[in-house]
């Protein structure tokens, strides 16, 4: 049980690093600096 | 079971500090704005180091995080987010590549600046990590030679890193991004003095002499230790520890072991191990009166955190040992639950703890199940795998509400795991441990 809540973690991690990232480009776009 | 607050603060921490980076590049103020790929690399490298990073905390067996989270979850954990860490490095110059193909010329080690010098044989370092881990066995690399190319590797990939990121100086120009960086990399240094000279400075405190060394069923061993000159080690039935013998605890060669003794008996502690290959064949040429370092307890596979009112264990090969642990501490402690075994062996010769077990089957609450993948002719017992009609066969009633602790290989745990859901039993109320940690 354990090891798929770990896992749903990991995807979580990935997905919310993706995201922000995507996320904080577009604001440095549209509001530079 | 629902994961306990415990649990819950520090997954909650773990997302905060991998994502504290990130998270630090939004508010104002900001370096000036760069282009739109460019950040997502930047961002992309900054998530996958700060994963990287935290991969140098859920190895070092602290207390207050292995004995919250299965260990071998906490393994698996590392194993899956350093890779996802090594993609996410990776993407950081991929994107910045192919936005912009004259950055091609920072891989060129001999002009670039120090700063790409560093990324570059810092992401070469974490190639070799990864290849070397992931394909260990099919490189024939020894355990020790692994170990130390790891443990070396991990640290100089870090410190590249470190400076990579600190001498770009563009976000982490910013004082919160940088002080972050620094206190990250202050915690990651000190987990590394922390198992490599205070935990061994410790267990050479606290030194243990081998007090028998007796063959078991099945080519293994047990190994009983006393301690020497302290009070001994309070464990719960069903943890493990790690063990160091005929070496400093100093050195790598550790091994970890699910406790055998019952978690009652204060005076000696004992592991029972397999003959499996490399140090575990040794174990029957230990002698009587050698020193021995232990590192634990560790785990969250034990009776006392996960108190049920009936109890379902089952055991493959030598995963019976923790198994044994807690029915030893239950007939010693009197329990009078409801316990129901089910053994798989190869064979009934190999049974290991069989005569035992047959006898605490007249002390406590407890039914066996024996199941036999290569029975001699004439076995009337259960054959084969512990599938789910064996499970459905001998699972008493009360099965939604029994506690289960499985132990064993791992395809033996997916098929019991998956079978006890389809009988319907909450996936809360089941317990496993894999043998694969290391």
């Amino acid at each position: 049980m354990e090891d798929m809540y770990a896992r749903r973690i990991e995807l979580l991690t990935i997905l919310l690093a993706v995201a922000l990232s995507l996320a904080f480009a577009f604001v440095q776009a549209r509001w530079p600096g | 079971m629902r994961p306990s607050p415990k649990a819950t603060l520090w997954v909650v921490a773990y997302f905060l500090l991998v994502l504290a980076p990130l998270l630090l590049l939004f508010p104002q103020p900001r370096p000036e704005g760069r282009e739109f790929w460019r950040e997502v690399s930047v961002a992309l490298g900054f998530a996958g180091l700060s994963l990287m990073g935290l991969q140098f905390l859920p190895t070092a067996r602290l207390p207050f995080l292995a004995n919250v989270f299965p260990l071998d979850t906490l393994y698996r954990f590392h194993h899956r987010t350093s890779i996802a860490s090594f993609f996410l490095i990776l993407a950081h110059p991929l994107i910045l590549f192919i936005y912009n193909p004259n950055a091609l010329r920072l891989l060129n080690v001999l002009d670039a600046p120090p700063r790409a010098r560093a990324g570059t044989l810092g992401l070469l370092g974490l190639i070799v990590i990864v290849i070397t881990s992931v394909w260990r066995p099919r490189l024939r690399l020894s355990y020790e030679l692994w170990r130390v190319t790891h443990d070396v590797l991990a640290v100089a990939i870090a410190a590249l890193a470190l400076y990579h990121i600190l001498n770009v100086n563009w976000h982490t120009s910013v004082p919160r991004q940088r002080a972050f960086w620094i206190a990250w990399a202050v915690v990651w240094g000190a987990m590394v003095l922390y198992v490599r000279v205070l935990k061994p400075w410790m267990m050479l405190q606290r030194p243990w002499r081998v007090r028998e060394v007796r063959p078991e069923r099945g080519q293994s061993w047990t190994l009983s230790l006393e301690p020497e000159g302290h009070q001994g080690l309070p464990f719960l039935a069903g943890q493990v520890a790690w063990l160091t013998i005929r070496r400093s605890p100093f050195g790598i060669r550790e091994h970890p072991f699910s406790f055998t003794s019952s978690a009652a008996e204060r005076d000696h502690i004992a592991f029972t191990i397999r003959e499996l290959g490399d140090f575990t064949s040794s174990v029957g040429d230990i002698m009587p009166g050698e020193r021995a370092y232990v590192d634990g307890p560790y785990g969250t596979f034990d009776l006392d955190q996960h108190a049920g009112p009936g109890y379902v264990f089952v055991a493959g090969g030598i995963g019976s040992a923790s198994i044994m642990s807690m029915l030893r501490t239950m007939a010693d402690r009197e329990d009078e639950h409801s316990v129901v075994l089910f053994y798989g062996n190869r064979n009934w010769e190999d049974v290991i703890f069989r005569e035992e077990i047959s006898e605490l089957e007249g002390r406590l609450n407890l039914k066996v199940v024996h199941v036999l993948e290569d029975p001699a002719e004439g076995w009337e017992g259960e054959a084969g795998y512990i599938t789910r009609d064996v499970l459905d066969r001998h699972l008493p009633q009360d099965r939604r509400e029994r506690v289960y602790f499985i132990c064993g290989p791992v395809p033996m745990i997916a098929l019991v795991e998956r079978s006890l859901q389809s009988l319907g039993v909450p996936l809360s109320q089941i317990h496993s441990e894999r043998y694969e940690m290391a």
